[in-house]
């Protein structure tokens, strides 16, 4: 609860403007992510399928709780996609560091994204993508993340970035083809 | 491969605008926004293929192979019961584009189950209804995969298109009515769907909603035991999952209508 209490102040501080307690929370949110994937994936786990969405559902309610407030959530999925991002790409580069190593494989892409990403090589072209896509577009970029390592919905994705569900979609539409254009090439 | 941000945006914009236009006014809106800039067509245009026809990402080494007569073109989707792929084919004479799942085929390996396969398959092609995806075909490769080739449609899921095109409450009735009706006809037939969710609704460019893999749960539960202890997911989707299912209970057509509730809401 006490936990619960101090996340939510930083939040809400990071919603105001202070950009420490914003890197205080980002600092928070990927330790926990990174803990519960090392607990899943680790010596003595059972191995197998990393879901990045089901892990980030699990963070929010731990971290902020099930009834935080709109704002709270929306500044949450934020940093925690951004978070899972840095975990998985933290674990594929592991993994093809240590081939025999437990290897990460995240949850089969929402067929939603439709971009295929087969293994962990992939993500991290996907990762190098999506960078390039944060130096033209940091808002497109914010989107693929929410929408892939956070799992939210357009309407989620819209809400959080405070955007039209419409432009949500069109946007997304555009991010979506231009990763696959790179990827592809 | 470096952009600058001003082209990308110049790319970015020509695109939505095309996204927004009929299919048939894309080359004369490309025509005149690319007349002195015939990079930017191609700039452009490599976007619009890499959404329609991007080749499928180069294979694995153990890459699948496709079912004799089908081209696979590309990967849509990878899930616990395998995988999904666009592919073409020839049938009467037709090119034809079908939605081609290629299952994991270590669930397969015994006779009996794919007896009960074969069977099940049967009745799923007798599913004949504008509402719900036909399965067209269904084998074996010579490896041993088990493949179904169900109808291919080219939309939007339920979920992405009610945020995106905000029908109003007539429209959205409408839709959710086909959907009660295509359940109806299945249940006649006493085929239920067993994994109803707003991802196994497409919405096609027509507006008409299509079911997606009707039945295919219940040809996969026979071999749930060995999918789930080798991939660790479930075959169910747990917020749409009725209760019984969760259960482990009797599945009935109510389990059906159970997820269609939870979906309406």
């Amino acid at each position: 609860m006490h936990e619960q209490a101090d996340l939510t102040g930083w939040l809400a501080a990071w919603h105001a403007g202070d950009r420490a307690a914003g890197e205080r929370v980002c600092g928070r949110v990927y330790a926990e992510l990174r803990g519960m994937a090392a607990g899943l994936l680790g010596p003595g786990a059972a191995g197998g399928t990393l879901q990045p969405t089901a892990l980030v559902n699990e963070a929010l309610i731990k971290l902020i709780g099930a009834d935080a407030d709109f704002d709270s959530r929306a500044h949450f999925f934020g940093a925690a996609a951004r978070a899972m991002r840095q975990v998985l790409v933290d674990a594929a580069r592991a993994r093809q560091a240590d081939k025999r190593g437990n290897g990460v494989r995240p949850e089969p892409l929402d067929v939603a994204l439709d971009v295929a990403i087969p293994d962990s090589s992939d993500l991290l072209a996907l990762d190098d993508a999506l960078s390039q896509l944060e130096l033209l577009d940091p808002q497109a970029a914010r989107i693929v993340e929410l929408r892939y390592f956070a799992g939210l919905s357009i309407d989620e994705t819209a809400a959080a970035l405070g955007l039209h569900a419409s432009s949500a979609y069109r946007e997304w539409q555009h991010a979506r083809v231009w990763l696959k254009h790179r990827l592809d090439a | 491969m470096t952009q600058t941000r001003d082209r990308y945006l110049e790319i970015k914009a020509l695109y939505l605008r095309l996204l927004e236009c009929a299919p048939g006014e894309r080359a004369a809106l490309l025509d005149a926004a690319c007349a002195s800039d015939p990079g930017l067509r191609s700039e452009v245009q490599q976007l619009l293929d890499a959404d329609t026809q991007a080749a499928a990402p180069t294979p694995p080494i153990d890459g699948p192979t496709a079912p004799a007569g089908y081209l696979l073109k590309r990967l849509l989707g990878r899930g616990g019961m395998g995988e999904v792929w666009l592919a073409e084919r020839e049938h009467d004479g037709f090119r034809q584009s079908v939605a081609l799942k290629l299952l994991h085929r270590d669930a397969w390996r015994q006779a009996e189950r794919q007896a009960r396969f074969r069977s099940e398959r049967r009745i799923l092609a007798s599913l004949d209804h504008p509402h719900i995806a036909r399965l067209y075909d269904g084998g074996t490769l010579p490896d041993g995969t088990p493949y179904l080739a169900m109808e291919y449609v080219d939309g939007e899921r339920l979920d992405d298109w009610v945020a995106r095109t905000r029908p109003g409450l007539r429209p959205l009735i409408r839709v959710l009515m086909s959907i009660a009706r295509a359940l109806q006809a299945a249940h006649q037939r006493l085929v239920v769907h067993r994994d109803l969710k707003p991802a196994n609704i497409l919405i096609d460019s027509y507006g008409a909603p299509k079911l997606l893999d009707f039945g295919i749960a219940k040809l996969l539960d026979d071999t749930s035991g060995a999918v789930e202890t080798a991939t660790g997911e479930q075959l169910l989707t747990p917020r749409y999952a009725a209760p019984e299912q969760i259960r482990g209970e009797a599945i009935s057509t109510a389990t059906d209508v159970y997820s269609f509730g939870v979906m309406a809401q």
